[in-house]
């Protein structure tokens, strides 16, 4: 039966996720509960990347920036001017939503390599100012004392075990939404851009629009990530915003498998578990990371992911 | 007050292309009627998918204009002319392949409607759109395979869907080019039924190489050579044209 | 007056080591059409060889040598073994440097430390000389005069020489070139090789000016995508014409306002890709 070691491995998949994310966290040492909150947080902002890379086809290396630059709108605004969570909430993805409209104009027409040089110069043109700029920003040393917000609950937020919840409620929601955006008309678009733009602009479509109202809908999603990370941290700094940090952003969409949102998610798992797991024993970590970038692409090109789709399907056919 | 008589459905002024030193098209007129059934003929290198991708947009123009519906489309971009009812197929079968038959047709339904924005609605859920796209799936007998990978389709298949994606949009002209290559004997035959039961209000530009299609399925035959234009004429007037004869034999 | 020609000239020192930095990277982009995520680290490497070149023998000649060719025989072995199975696909090639590109910030780390460094400048390029009244640094001087020979010499060999002739073909034609006996893999390495030993010989010379850090790889290599966006990729006009502005730009910048000296770089990039999006000298 062609359907079911399909539908009944997401089904195991859902009920795992189930079990793990949402009832078992207050059995977690708070090790765990801390460094899932951060996967999911990395979740969401691998996810947004990938409807830039693995929808649209756009590989930008200047995504960090969007984080970054969102969670420094949380920094000042709460640290600062004591503003509450919602207005930096706001602010935060109203922010890095207004940078990718002013990037977007530059980018939108490049393509491929191209798309991949601008989006990174920008990206570091955006960290050269959390860095420099220091009277705003702190430079170099970031902007610490973000407080967890006061939303009105009874247990407060600074309580791991909540905070995670808090996350995970915020996750699906992004999950969500941008499940059915990958779904929508829009996302459809954008799957026939990423395969061939020259066809699509024949059968109608202004491809360019498109591609800017992608790039900045990845950066208001990941601009959302960044808000709940300002929150988690505590900290921000230019080092959520520089090269590196848009690097791995790029490894785990890859990892997981561009173009299946679930994947870039589980992705982000993998390398922050690493990330955690390794660091523990050595310092070498951007040297594994590196590493594991060189072998995933000589051996698994097209990600976790897509690779089991295609075991079971050969596992289907055998049957 | 002098009527007219119809608008033309294409009207190509003195139409070049240049790619460095070499003319790929060079100083073309031609003329074509609403709801006519025209051929375009030439052996290779006579420059007919070059012509296509002038009237596409795919190529900007170097010279001459391109007029549809009388409106000047010479510098319109490819998606602006296909709002305003332009259509093709390609010589070398051009979907998407890593998406199935359906999400290939679905992709031509919606390029001319405004939901192609709309970022926060299943695209199932537009009936309109879908109950679309399954009468094209039914009427190239492709519902049986709606959900196969356009990649795993025999040719004969993706040539059906490069057509069916054509008319998706309701085109006021359609643009074939070689519809039937690659195909075999009797996959062309379904073709060409197909062809001749297409609406007669849509205007047919059709690039064939074979000899038996294109005669049977043309009103009236252009032919070009090297670039330039050669004879126009009825299936008659050509078939017996020594000149068509003689480069025709020539090459082959 | 003095602060304008200091900071002039300070621009055209950087924008020198820029050049060494970014032609070696528009080549490889115009040439290859790969895009060398690792081309930043090559002059870092090139900086930290060269610095234990120098304590070692005291010789600054030495050092620079050492830089460009170790780094040079790096890229041709990162070329001939793990890009050339990937030819002519951008992405998967782009990947395989950036995972390049964080191992030698590893390895750097490992090695030399955290610490930022600075090389010594040789004995007699010390001090500084008088240029109608205003103090200008002999170092930079030198480093602006070796940009120039660099450049030229570039010019030359590419436009002039048999080799360039043959390089030329194989950039435009591979079929054609393999075809008529051109060895295009050993070219691809060896473009590759000439790229990241001019870059680390860049570093060098960079060294007794801006010193050498970790973070210093990717800092520059925005830098030097920004000259590729600004000048157009695969000409070496661009990479001259573009290093100088930028090095202007970005020193004004830090010299003007130095809270957003980085951020500067926008506007240069924003105008071009506004105008000419295939940048000042660039073709297609």
């Amino acid at each position: 039966m062609k359907v079911r070691l399909d539908s009944t491995l997401k089904i195991i998949g859902l009920i795992l996720a189930f079990v793990f994310l949402a009832i078992l966290p207050p059995f977690y040492s708070s090790y765990w509960v801390t460094l899932l909150t951060q996967m999911l947080i990395f979740g969401i902002l691998a996810m947004s990347l990938d409807i830039l890379m693995g929808y649209s086809g756009l590989s930008s290396f200047g995504h960090a920036a969007f984080f970054g630059a969102a969670a420094y709108v949380v920094a000042i605004l709460s640290t600062r001017y004591k503003i509450g969570f919602l207005v930096c909430f706001i602010s935060g993805i109203g922010l890095s939503t207004v940078i990718s409209m002013i990037f977007g104009l530059l980018v939108a027409h490049a393509t491929g390599v191209y798309f991949l040089i601008i989006t990174l110069a920008l990206g570091m043109t955006l960290w050269g100012l959390a860095f420099r700029w220091v009277n705003m920003t702190g430079g170099d040393n970031g902007i610490s004392g973000i407080m967890r917000p006061d939303i009105g609950l009874p247990i407060s937020l600074k309580d791991p075990l909540t905070f995670y919840y808090f996350t995970l409620v915020f996750f699906l929601i992004a999950l969500i939404l941008m499940a059915i955006l990958v779904r929508s008309p829009f996302g459809h678009s954008l799957k026939g851009i990423r395969d061939s733009e020259s066809r699509m602009r024949v059968l109608g479509y202004h491809t360019w629009m498109h591609k800017y109202l992608s790039y900045i809908t990845a950066a208001a999603f990941g601009g959302f990530a960044g808000v709940l990370w300002a929150y988690f941290n505590g900290f921000t700094s230019p080092y959520d915003m520089d090269l590196t940090a848009s690097i791995e952003i790029i490894l785990m969409v890859i990892l997981g498998g561009p173009g299946t949102l679930i994947g870039p998610a589980l992705g982000a798992g993998i390398i922050l578990f690493l990330k955690n797991f390794i660091s523990a024993y050595t310092q070498r970590w951007l040297l594994i990371l590196g590493t594991i970038y060189i072998l995933t692409i000589f051996y698994a090109p097209q990600g976790l992911v897509n690779l089991l789709k295609d075991w079971t399907k050969r596992g289907r056919n055998k049957a | 007050m002098e009527s007219k008589g119809p608008v033309p459905c294409l009207v190509i002024e003195s139409l070049s292309k240049a790619f460095g030193g070499l003319r790929a098209v060079d100083r073309i007129n031609l003329t074509v009627a609403p709801g006519e059934r025209r051929v375009l003929m030439g052996p290779n290198g006579a420059g007919k998918t070059t012509l296509f991708n002038l009237v596409s947009g795919i190529y900007p123009a170097t010279e001459g204009r391109i007029l549809f519906f009388e409106k000047d489309v010479t510098a319109l971009p490819s998606y602006r002319r296909a709002a305003l009812g332009m259509a093709r197929t390609y010589q070398i079968t051009n979907l998407f392949p890593r998406l199935t038959v359906s999400e290939n047709i679905l992709m031509a339904c919606q390029a001319l409607q405004r939901t192609k924005f709309v970022m926060f609605r299943l695209l199932s859920s537009y009936r309109r759109l879908m109950e679309r796209c399954n009468d094209l799936l039914k009427a190239f007998d492709l519902w049986e395979k709606r959900s196969e990978l356009v990649k795993n389709l025999s040719h004969g298949d993706q040539r059906q869907i490069e057509v069916a994606m054509a008319l998706a949009g309701k085109p006021r002209l359609l643009l074939l080019d070689e519809p039937a290559a690659g195909l075999s004997p009797a996959e062309t035959h379904a073709l060409t039924l197909l062809l001749k039961k297409l609406d007669p209000s849509i205007t047919i530009l059709l690039i064939e190489h074979d000899m038996d299609v294109a005669f049977e399925f043309a009103e009236k035959i252009t032919v070009l050579y090297q670039g330039r234009f050669l004879t126009e004429g009825t299936k008659e007037e050509i078939k017996n044209n020594a000149m068509v004869q003689e480069i025709y034999l020539g090459v082959e | 007056m003095e602060f304008l020609l200091v900071q002039t000239l300070n621009g055209f020192s950087f924008g020198a080591l820029l050049f060494l930095l970014a032609s070696g990277l528009s080549l490889i982009y115009g040439v290859m059409k790969i895009v060398n995520i690792a081309h930043g680290s090559y002059y870092m490497l090139g900086a930290y060889v060269g610095l234990s070149v120098i304590l070692r023998t005291h010789s600054f000649v030495l050092g620079a040598l050492a830089g460009g060719l170790v780094v040079g025989v790096i890229g041709l072995l990162m070329e001939r073994i793990f890009l050339k199975k990937f030819s002519l696909q951008a992405l998967p090639q782009m990947m395989i440097t950036l995972g390049f590109a964080l191992v030698f910030r590893d390895l750097a780390l490992l090695i030399w430390g955290g610490d930022p460094f600075t090389l010594p400048c040789p004995e007699i390029l010390r001090g500084s000389t008088r240029i109608y009244g205003v103090v200008f640094p002999i170092y930079r001087l030198f480093v602006i005069g070796v940009a120039a020979a660099v450049a030229v010499s570039l010019w030359v060999f590419n436009d002039k020489t048999l080799v360039g002739a043959k390089l030329r073909a194989a950039v435009d034609d591979h079929e054609m070139a393999g075809g008529v006996g051109l060895s295009v893999p050993l070219i691809s390495g060896c473009m590759f090789g000439l790229g990241a030993g001019l870059a680390a010989f860049g570093g060098v010379m960079g060294g007794p000016i801006f010193g050498v850090y970790p973070g210093l790889d990717f800092e520059l290599l925005s830098l030097a995508f920004v000259v590729v966006i600004v000048g157009g990729r695969g000409s070496l006009k661009g990479s001259a014409v573009g290093s100088i502005l930028v090095g202007l730009v970005d020193n004004f910048g830090k010299a003007l306002v130095p809270e957003l000296s980085y951020f500067t770089l926008f506007a240069p990039m924003a105008i071009v890709v506004a105008i000419k999006p295939t940048g000042l000298f660039g073709r297609e």
